[in-house]
């Protein structure tokens, strides 16, 4: 009986297992050549904060299908929020940090 | 100082705690925003004169961000119909002018109370987890989040419930509170809470500090230490022992009928003759305003007798301070939500390592097995005990149309057992 019910919660939780894109996460992909483009994520309140450098984690931006530097994503439960790419100049929007945590604020508050 | 007062001096003391904890928590909360696998962003908040003068004009902003942001205050009240039997109790008295055999009058003899009535007042921060609908559109005090028993939060940061109403139900009044206060960090989890629920005479108090270390985003343990306060003194049955009180001779040094003298009843002798010439007697009890409660001895030990044991017993228990117990606790935690599956489980355990810091030791839970019929048996040794909590939530969207889903939780404090469960399927058609 413990085996079924263990074995009835490992199989649906390592099917969703995308442990990075867990909760609620600001994920800043990004490059070394393009560092200076970035934006200062750290600014962002009440949500998970990363940064990735396609250097270090290829198979994840090749899989998030990331095809702009830097680009800024707010996941929320395995799901994208919103996705913001930088345009031809490799800069993001000015409003990118805004815009973000207006999604933000509007998701922690639907908690309370 | 009676219970009641000695239950106010403990909750005094718990406030002190709060306090306590809120200043320490101020002072190290330090709550920055870690970004990970980031260098230079971080370097650049090295604080200099000009930002440091920027951080304290911030400080009134983010009090109101840490703490008041998302936080609700609600006064709420309603009235409700009172509990009534479906069927009506009817009494046959004796007409007033007339004999035992005239036509008697029938009296409805069904209690009724009064409506019931129910207000209060609270602020609350507590966040749902991502499973969690909001039961209805507002507040009123009535809410009973997962966040408030689970050890982990839904949100990382302070939440709090500071919730007080008054209630009346089938007549008697009573007044209920709840204040939770806790700290969720990556690293820790420190919690405070109250509670008082009147119409049950339930009362706990709580506080813990828990060092957590998160292994992956969803799993994390803990560990740490609890205060916990319980009134009864268990295994301890006062008037058990009163009556079972003998002397050298083996013969009771208070038989049970004296219990009634205690209070002021008094059993008068006497003897009568039935229509058969057998002549019978008995003792018959008068309170203490003189009027007869009962006819015989039978029939004052089966109903006035019962009930002052069980003052004697709240009488004796009375004397006792509050206890209150520091013990070790470890916990997991495991939260996953999808769309289509979600599973939260949580595990409390608090180690058999439990030391009282108030209350007499010889009534506390230690002595619960060690209580006999003369008392507490001499040279008896302490026992420590396990308690534990465990709980899960699990849905799951098989497809479309059927989903399935469990939640449960089961507490075992002292000798208190609570549990409750529930399991289903939905078919969508």
């Amino acid at each position: 009986m413990k085996l079924w019910i263990a074995i009835l919660l490992l199989i649906p939780t390592l099917t969703f297992s995308q442990s990075y894109k867990d909760g609620l996460v600001v994920i800043q992909y990004s490059a070394d050549f393009v560092k200076t483009h970035e934006v200062d994520i750290g600014e962002l309140k009440e949500v998970e904060l990363m940064r990735l450098y396609l250097t270090q984690h290829p198979k994840i931006f090749e899989k998030e299908n990331i095809k702009y530097l830097p680009t800024v994503v707010l996941y929320h439960n395995g799901k994208t929020i919103v996705r913001i790419e930088s345009d031809i100049s490799l800069k993001l929007p000015d409003n990118t940090l805004t815009e973000i945590q207006s999604h933000i604020n509007k998701i922690v508050k639907q908690k309370f | 100082m009676n219970r009641k007062e000695k239950t106010q001096e403990l909750t005094n003391k718990f406030i002190f705690i709060i306090v306590v904890v809120i200043f320490a928590l101020f002072c190290v909360a330090a709550q920055g925003q870690v970004v990970q696998e980031l260098g230079s962003v971080q370097e650049k908040n090295l604080i200099d004169g000009f930002e440091k003068t920027k951080k304290k004009s911030k400080f009134f902003k983010n009090i109101y961000e840490d703490i008041l942001k998302y936080g609700t205050i609600y006064i709420a009240g309603n009235v409700n119909n009172p509990y009534q039997k479906q069927s009506i109790d009817y009494v046959v008295r004796t007409n007033p002018s007339g004999s035992l055999y005239d036509v008697p009058v029938v009296e409805d003899a069904t209690e009724y109370h009064e409506f019931d009535y129910r207000y209060g007042l609270g602020i609350r921060r507590i966040a749902r987890f991502d499973y969690e609908n909001k039961e209805k559109a507002y507040y009123d005090g009535t809410e009973n989040n997962v966040a408030l028993s689970s050890p982990t939060a839904a949100f990382d940061g302070w939440e709090y419930l500071f919730h007080w109403e008054k209630e009346r139900e089938r007549g008697e009044i009573f007044t209920n509170h709840r204040y939770f206060l806790r700290h969720t960090g990556k690293y820790h989890i420190a919690k405070i809470e109250s509670r008082a629920e009147g119409n049950v005479g339930f009362e706990y108090n709580s506080a813990e500090v828990r060092a957590r270390l998160p292994i992956g985003k969803k799993f994390s343990i803990s560990a740490g230490a609890i205060l916990r306060t319980h009134q009864q003194a268990f295994g301890y049955n006062p008037v058990e022992i009163w009556l079972n009180e003998t002397n050298e001779n083996g013969q009771a040094l208070n038989p049970w009928y004296t219990l009634g003298f205690e209070y002021g009843y008094d059993d008068i002798y006497y003897t009568q003759q039935d229509a058969l010439g057998n002549y019978i007697s008995d003792w018959y009890w008068t309170d203490p305003d003189g009027n007869i409660v009962a006819n015989t001895d039978l029939e004052f030990r089966e109903t006035v007798f019962a009930d002052l044991m069980n003052r004697y017993n709240r009488e004796q228990w009375a004397l006792l301070d509050a206890f209150a117990e520091v013990a070790p606790i470890v916990g997991a935690d495991y939260y996953i939500y999808r769309d289509k599956f979600w599973l939260h489980s949580y595990v409390n355990y608090i180690l058999p390592y439990h030391k009282y810091i108030q209350g007499d030791e010889a009534f506390s839970y230690l002595n619960r097995n060690n209580w006999g019929l003369g008392g507490l048996i001499q040279d008896s040794s302490l026992e420590q005990w396990d308690d534990y909590q465990a709980g899960i939530v699990m849905g799951w969207n098989i497809s479309s149309k059927l989903g399935i889903f469990v939640e449960g939780e089961y507490t075992k404090f002292w000798d208190t057992e609570i549990f409750k469960s529930t399991i289903g399927l939905n078919i969508e058609l």
